[in-house]
């Protein structure tokens, strides 16, 4: 083997917590080493040969073992199991994904004024979508569309203010399942604070999965989520959360919260959420540009270590046998196990799409109220192809940053959204976004190889809770734009 | 004993953590160490050949200069030994003056980093008949660049047809080495018998043979009655400071702890430079050479027929003849572990 001819920036080493771990860059394959496959691996494609990688390694560790280990590993090369080739040339672009999904943004309105909220509180003019208007979505998505499984999200502001116009939605589509032999999945992100008996009902017979937003403990929350006069909405979101556990505990529901700079310690903000019974959680950095607000570089650090306290904790719940996710570990864990291909990380502008309450569509729900951003609507269509095309064409491959990154492939290359709003260009991710979900990704390789053997089995990190209505579900929590979930912040 | 019909079925666990069964064939899949599902691979190994090796070693005693140099030998080099394989091209310059010039007719090794051993028997290129061997028998370490080096003052032995010289180094030797290509040696594919999780291996293992020789002139015995062995799934390792004893022909006891490391392949042949040194002083005390084509089986160990072609060496003699008898080479295995793999993929 010429050992020269071995790239490595091909593989990602690196140690969590003690324990060492490869990842294979090009087909998303991770590895657990011990110490001295590590040091191997380190040096393999700077040697000239086995020789001198076993002087090189001499003052460390006696060369029997070095010999040992590298006799392992060579078979795993050759099998281009680790150096394995890039992929790159067989990356198939030229087809974009066919709409599956629409976000409608029943209500432009809100009963919060959230201080982190993309909208700001409001949308400069309170809209509510019409009953017409939803209803020529679903035919939009319908004649757009060419699978049978279809997925509309309801979002807001806070689309349980415009509760009529779901009621006419569902209704409107449940028709149309039947005479188009299409198949429709409902979701909703609320903020949890209208929830009623009857809401509940309705949701549940039309089997809607949830997102309730809950920054966790109540002075966290109430300083960040508040009603319009400045009451924080805990109390009435918890006493609703309450109910809706108790009245369909087997419902999938997540309990979103937004960090900020202002509350980074994500451990205690997700175990609150645990303690108090939710049993999917999921944490996500604010996005925004708001000074006090905004999670720099500098918080990083601190971040992280964060992340690693709540792997601990999560481990610890995981492996007493509690069957509870938090978000983005499950999902890096999923990675770890599965080995998920991305080129993209969601489907915006193409698989998915955002109506605004005017009909206006947008990429993505986080684009609407954005007049440089609107592809069409549904009473015409899109109308600018332009912006399809560019979100399609925004994939790892033709990111510059992302193609000299080890996670790539497994990451997707970020959000377009939040590329488009900290760096004014699709191609250049979220820098803070990009550390995070390398991170992760690091912590996951950790929580999945110590449960693999702790648990005495092979952990499936998408093992979810039994629902009522699983065989509709997704097999993960869903992507804005794979299975109609998005969050609101 | 387990029940998982992949991992051989004749080996003796006196301690194995058996819980993968258990949890159904998935989770042993999966886990590490109670996995030890097995599987047998082919495999080319990688291999620098058509090298070069060249030496010139000086030795004195205090009767008789000995002068030998190897001019020139095809070897093989590995990344942990150069070897000298049957029909390889050899010459040498003797003691006396002579150019031997002739074709290796069995393998040797010359281990890297922490010793020079090689006996080479060469027989002429005409006749393919053995004119009597060559042992180069010394303490050295090898650096890439500068090949192996032997300091001045080191115990040494050469043999030269049938005659032995043992003394020491006069001065530093340095064996050269020098690499033309390299290539992929998939002609001779090495068995391994990898775990997929997990690597199996006995150690404190004990290694029991009594081997008769005789031939014309002379019947020999020798008999390694204890030695710490490691055993792997192709062959067995000695390493360094192993503690080992045998019978000499003579019917003297040797015990000592081997300088080098040696190896014996299993089902293909048994082959073993056993340096050893006295425990007490840790110096070599001489070499024990078994040389002997056999065959492996589980349960049986390592058995060489009755007539096949061997050398025994024991110290600076070397006897040559065939196995009078069947021989039968035991191996007990007393104890088991279960070494945690070095490389363990986590993706599915």
């Amino acid at each position: 083997m010429r050992f020269s001819a071995l790239d490595q920036t091909q593989i990602h080493l690196f140690s969590v917590k003690g324990r060492h771990f490869a990842f294979d860059v090009n087909s998303c394959v991770f590895f657990e080493t011990d110490e001295v496959s590590n040091g191997i691996l380190q040096l393999l494609g700077t040697v000239t040969s086995e020789v001198d990688l076993v002087q090189r390694l001499a003052p460390r560790y006696p060369g029997h073992v070095v010999w040992k280990r590298l006799s392992e590993m060579l078979p795993v090369i050759q099998a281009k199991e680790l150096f394995s080739d890039d992929p790159s040339t067989t990356f198939d672009r030229d087809t974009p994904p066919r709409l599956s999904t629409l976000c409608l943004n029943v209500a432009q309105k809100c009963n919060l004024s959230c201080r982190y909220c993309f909208a700001h509180g409001n949308y400069g003019q309170d809209k509510l979508m019409t009953p017409e208007t939803s209803a020529k979505s679903v035919d939009f998505l319908i004649k757009n569309s060419i699978q049978k499984d279809l997925s509309i999200s309801f979002f807001g502001g806070e689309p349980l203010l415009n509760l009529p116009v779901i009621r006419h939605t569902v209704s409107h589509a449940k028709r149309a399942e039947q005479t188009h032999g299409k198949y429709f999945r409902f979701h909703i992100t609320t903020n949890g604070t209208l929830l009623t008996k009857d809401i509940l009902r309705f949701l549940d017979n039309n089997q809607f999965s949830m997102i309730i937003s809950l920054d966790g403990p109540r002075d966290v929350n109430d300083s960040m989520r508040q009603f319009r006069n400045g009451r924080g909405s805990y109390n009435v979101v918890y006493r609703n959360l309450m109910k809706v556990l108790a009245f369909s505990p087997n419902r999938p529901l997540t309990v979103r919260s937004t960090f900020t700079h202002q509350n980074m310690d994500v451990d205690n903000l997700a175990m609150h959420l645990f303690q108090i019974g939710c049993k999917d959680v999921s944490v996500e950095p604010c996005a925004t540009e708001i000074e006090d607000l905004q999670i720099t570089r500098e918080d990083l650090k601190t971040l992280k270590q964060h992340y690693d306290m709540l792997a601990d904790r999560y481990l610890a719940e995981l492996a007493a046998g509690r069957r509870l996710s938090f978000f983005h570990l499950r999902q890096a864990m999923d990675q770890v196990r599965r080995k998920r291909f991305s080129l993209t990380q969601c489907g915006a502008a193409n698989g998915y799409l955002a109506v605004g309450a005017d009909g206006k569509l947008y990429p993505c729900h986080k684009f609407v109220g954005n007049e440089a951003y609107v592809v069409g609507d549904v009473f015409g269509g899109i109308k600018n192809q332009s912006i399809p095309g560019t979100f399609h064409s925004a994939y790892v491959g033709n990111k510059k940053k992302c193609m000299k990154c080890w996670a790539r492939y497994a990451c997707g290359g970020g959000c377009h959204a939040h590329a488009i709003a900290f760096n004014n260009d699709i191609l250049e991710p979220y820098d803070i976004e990009c550390d995070l979900m390398k991170h992760r990704l690091e912590l996951g390789a950790y929580l999945y190889a110590t449960l693999s053997e702790s648990a005495g089995c092979a952990p499936d990190p998408c093992q979810r809770r039994s629902t009522v209505w699983e065989q509709n579900q997704p097999e993960s929590l869903p992507y804005a734009g794979d299975g109609g979930a998005v969050s609101d912040g | 004993m387990l029940g998982c019909e992949a991992f051989p079925s004749s080996i003796r666990f006196k301690q194995v953590n058996h819980l993968a069964c258990d949890a159904g064939c998935e989770a042993a899949d999966e886990i590490y160490p109670t996995v030890i599902q097995g599987f047998v691979r082919q495999q080319g190994r990688s291999t620098l050949v058509d090298n070069w090796l060249s030496a010139k070693l000086i030795y004195s005693d205090l009767r008789i200069p000995v002068i030998a140099e190897i001019v020139e030998g095809n070897v093989v080099v590995e990344w942990d030994k150069v070897s000298f394989r049957p029909g390889t091209s050899v010459s040498a310059i003797t003691a006396s003056g002579k150019q031997m010039t002739g074709t290796t007719v069995s393998t040797a090794a010359i281990a890297l980093r922490t010793s020079i051993e090689a006996f080479i028997d060469v027989a002429v290129e005409e006749k393919q008949a053995s004119l009597g061997g060559m042992l180069l028998l010394a303490v050295g370490s090898y650096r890439k660049g500068e090949g192996i080096v032997i300091g001045k003052g080191i115990k040494a032995t050469i043999l030269v047809g049938t005659k032995a010289y043992t003394g020491s180094t006069s001065e530093e030797i340095r064996v050269a080495q020098n690499k033309f290509e390299t290539a992929a040696d998939t002609t001779s594919p090495t068995q391994t018998i990898t775990q997929k999780e997990a690597t199996l291996t006995f150690v404190d293992n004990s290694l029991s043979a009594k081997i008769m020789y005789s031939d014309a002139s002379l019947p020999v015995a020798a008999e390694i009655i204890e030695g710490e062995v490691m055993v792997e799934m192709d062959k067995i390792s000695f390493w360094p400071d192993t503690s080992v004893s045998a019978i000499t022909a003579s019917g003297k006891r040797v015990s000592g702890t081997t300088v080098a490391t040696a190896a014996i392949a299993l089902s293909t042949s048994i082959a073993a430079i056993i340096d050893v040194a006295s425990e007490e002083k840790q110096t070599s005390i001489g070499g024990m050479l078994l040389l002997a084509e056999g065959s492996y089986k589980e349960n049986e160990g390592i058995l060489i027929r009755k007539g096949t072609k061997a050398t025994i060496l024991v110290g600076a003699k070397t006897h040559s003849g065939n196995i009078a008898e069947d021989t039968r080479i035991e191996l007990k295995m007393l104890q088991t572990e279960i070494l945690r793999p070095g490389l363990r993929r986590l993706t599915q």
